[in-house]
């Protein structure tokens, strides 16, 4: 589990998260939604600590991570997996390079070892005979696949979704929230997304968090989300068209 | 501002430094970037080396015939080449061509997110792409020096004996009198410094990219322009440090 207390980031004086506080439970899907620029991106990076931390907790597995070095922090980022916004797959690698990258790093299994589980990862991506490819050959939607495959490599704990249906047409966008499912469900692992797109939410989510102002709005289950009166979760929910009814 | 990047620059040198001593070693990727560094830059550096001696040799070969100096032609190329213009003229080659290439590199990994990609999947950036590349320079910088050194003797030796009318054994004998030890010895110090200074302005520009594409841009330009300038004012006060050591005017 992660548990967030308090947390708050800064950029050049401007504030982005202000005292969040929320945890992320065990084999469950949360999804955080915001409006753009709200910080959602930044929580994930200050989990993974590629960001540095203004001030607050972050808890991981009960372990306290938030003074740990760059060093100590390899060790959790071991447990975890993140697809990035922009998939950030190595570009002068292929397809076979990319999602074996953390196998060959951090295990010492044979090349034929790793070679069948890339290959698993791939199929379960429905990306099978990709191996060769460069990602520039790889349209936006097979990127994705491809990063989410990378991710899920060396089977972590935790995986991150960084606005995973941006920018990608309605129908892979589907099939996008349809592998986040499968992933949590096939895994077991502890999934966290975030995102501005609410059909990805309703589809994906079995808890949600709102965050405004930097600080946690809403939190409860998809159906609490629906039903909610409050004001910004109504107007989020409308997609700004309940605006002249949003009081907060 | 340049306070700013005085501190991170520091900070980027303490954490390379650490980094240059830790496991894991990468030597696959050293291998490459030795590849990369040293063999794909020999043919600029050689071109450089053999054209440099050849008109070295020829510009003051032909003012030294008017004193009757030319069988020292010899000793004004070794001189010039080995003292200077080998280290300086190869470092600023490589300074555009590889220090450019590692800003550009790790400018566009950085904007596209590869490199926190490489964090997140408990990788060193700095180990695995920063202490490699620094590595790799400063085992290749020295090498290409000498191979632009001894190119550029053979160039002088060409125009000496086809333009000046300098026989080889005298040109070979003047050039073996005038270097001493001292000479070999700049003549390494000076492309290691050189080397660390190119690879360590190239990889922080580049790590520390912003803005998408017109950063990796600004940056490369940059760092082509921090690291000649570096060159050019780290080669003065090495060749004053040398003189205060004892070497013979």
């Amino acid at each position: 589990m992660i548990e967030i207390a308090n947390l708050s980031k800064s950029f050049n004086g401007k504030v982005v998260l202000k005292n969040l506080s929320l945890k992320f439970e065990d084999r469950k899907t949360t999804v955080v939604l915001g409006r753009s620029g709200c910080g959602k991106s930044v929580l994930l990076k200050l989990i993974l600590r590629l960001l540095s931390i203004d001030s607050g907790r972050i808890i991981i597995d009960n372990v306290d991570t938030t003074d740990f070095s760059e060093q100590q922090m390899m060790n959790v980022r071991k447990k975890m997996g993140m697809l990035f916004q922009g998939s950030a797959l190595f570009d002068s690698m292929t397809v076979y390079d990319n999602v074996a990258y953390t196998l060959h790093e951090h295990s010492n299994m044979s090349e034929e070892n790793i070679r069948k589980i890339v290959k698993e990862k791939l199929s379960f991506v429905e990306m099978e005979g990709t191996e060769t490819l460069m990602p520039a050959e790889l349209s936006g939607g097979m990127q994705k696949r491809i990063a989410l495959a990378r991710a899920m490599a060396n089977d972590p704990d935790y995986i991150f979704f960084d606005e995973p249906t941006t920018g990608i047409d309605p129908i892979t966008a589907q099939t996008i929230n349809e592998l986040i499912k499968r992933v949590q469900e096939h895994t077991g692992s502890t999934v966290v997304v975030v995102t501005h797109d609410l059909e990805s939410a309703a589809f994906v989510a079995q808890k949600i968090v709102l965050i405004k102002d930097g600080g946690k709005y809403f939190e409860g289950s998809p159906e609490e989300f629906q039903k909610s009166q409050k004001g910004f979760v109504r107007l989020f929910r409308s997609g700004g068209k309940e605006i002249e009814s949003y009081e907060d | 501002m340049f306070l700013t990047h005085i501190y991170r620059y520091t900070k980027f040198l303490g954490t390379v430094l650490r980094s240059l001593v830790r496991r894991p070693y990468y030597l696959k990727e050293i291998i490459e970037q030795l590849y990369q560094v040293g063999y794909r830059s020999l043919s600029i550096v050689s071109l450089t080396g053999i054209f440099t001696g050849m008109v070295l040799a020829f510009q003051t070969g032909m003012e030294m015939s008017r004193f009757g100096a030319k069988g020292y032609i010899g000793s004004v190329v070794a001189l010039s080449l080995v003292r200077e213009l080998g280290p300086v003229l190869t470092a600023l080659v490589v300074a555009g061509r590889v220090g450019a290439g590692i800003t550009a590199e790790l400018g566009s990994m950085r904007v596209t997110d590869q490199i926190d990609a490489m964090r997140a999947m408990a990788i060193d950036p700095y180990k695995k792409l920063v202490s490699t590349r620094i590595i790799s320079l400063l085992i290749m910088l020295p090498v290409l020096v000498a191979v632009a050194d001894a190119l550029g003797l053979l160039g002088g030796l060409i125009i000496a004996t086809t333009n000046l009318n300098v026989g080889y054994e005298l040109y070979k004998s003047t050039v073996l009198d005038a270097l001493l030890l001292e000479d070999l010895v700049s003549g390494i110090i000076k492309p290691f410094v050189f080397a660390f200074v190119i690879g360590t302005i190239g990889c922080y520009l580049g790590m520390n990219t912003t803005g998408g594409t017109k950063g990796v841009g600004s940056s490369t330009t940059l760092s082509v322009v921090l690291s000649s300038i570096s060159i050019f004012i780290l080669d003065f006060v090495m060749t004053k440090i040398f003189f205060l050591f004892g070497r013979p005017v």
